[in-house]
């Protein structure tokens, strides 16, 4: 597997996903940032979805985005203003976004190769954290927005 | 003629997107029904007359790519067109939603347009079809 390959396949997919369904403009932070020190909040007020993957790589992947930021591109993607978002919505959403990003990275990564992806699910973000220590290989993304920090990570336990 | 139109997500946030750039397209819809999964969307397909499915492939119970085989099995559903929305992109998954009976898919991310031109591409063959049927011609093929 190459590192460089995975890495420009996830921005890739991050951007497009983000700036064609979301409507947000976004920079990419510097790789190696530890994504536990990102932000100084709660750890509560960070919502975490996951989703595992198998083929020939298999492992999970995780995004990582403060509540606020979540409500406000709940309702952005609805169409609706952040008051009439319920958490139901903005669970949904967070979990979409990590669906779409991973499938749009493994087509670009290899499209003659198939994954089978899970079904998203809501995680902590303790639960995130040990995730990592769990995986052989990760790729670590953070992506500056106007407001806030996003952070992905792929955990590869076949790397 | 408005299109009945079943929009099968187990994302809530997902239905209400799709179903907003569908109006947004000006495609002529009659009324929308949504469903959580394949499971769901079979009982909505047994009890209203639906159009046209759009539908997720990676959900909980019943995948998209079942329930299409499914509708193919049972001859009051078979006739009705599928679109798979989906972020699985590879060609070889692609190529497996066409020989089960996928009447055409949409990538996610989407933009309007591609939903708008997807519905017509679909929806137009099928107006054709009935065309056809009506005047008598059931001898065409691809």
């Amino acid at each position: 597997m190459k590192n460089k390959d995975m890495t420009t396949a996830m921005k890739n997919s991050i951007s497009e996903v983000l700036e064609t369904m979301f409507f947000l403009s976004l920079d990419f932070f510097h790789n190696d940032a530890d994504i536990r020190d990102l932000w100084t909040m709660g750890k509560d007020q960070i919502v975490a979805a996951k989703l595992n993957f198998s083929g020939p790589l298999s492992g999970c992947a995780i995004f990582c985005i403060p509540k606020k930021s979540a409500v406000s591109i709940t309702a952005d993607f609805m169409g609706k203003d952040e008051e009439e978002i319920s958490d139901d919505q903005i669970n949904g959403t967070v979990k979409e976004i990590i669906n779409m990003i991973i499938g749009n990275t493994f087509s670009r990564y290899d499209p003659d190769v198939v994954f089978d992806l899970g079904v998203p699910e809501l995680v902590a973000f303790n639960d995130f954290l040990k995730e990592v220590s769990d995986s052989e290989k990760r790729f670590s993304i953070v992506i500056e927005t106007l407001e806030n920090y996003l952070a992905f990570q792929m955990n590869i336990k076949n790397a | 003629m408005a299109y009945n139109i079943l929009i099968v997500d187990d994302s809530t946030p997902m239905r209400a997107v799709i179903k907003k750039v569908v109006k947004a397209s000006g495609f002529n819809v009659g009324q929308f029904f949504e469903a959580m999964d394949g499971h769901d969307a079979l009982k909505v397909l047994h009890h209203e007359w639906i159009d046209l499915v759009l539908t997720d492939y990676n959900m909980p119970h019943m995948n998209g790519l079942e329930l299409v085989e499914k509708m193919n099995k049972d001859e009051n559903l078979k006739s009705i067109p599928a679109i798979m929305i989906t972020t699985e992109g590879s060609r070889e998954r692609v190529q497996e939603f066409m020989a089960k009976g996928v009447t055409d898919y949409i990538k996610k991310p989407f933009t309007p347009e591609q939903i708008k031109q997807k519905l017509k591409h679909v929806m137009g063959a099928t107006e054709d079809e009935k065309q056809r049927y009506d005047n008598g011609d059931e001898e065409l093929d691809f």
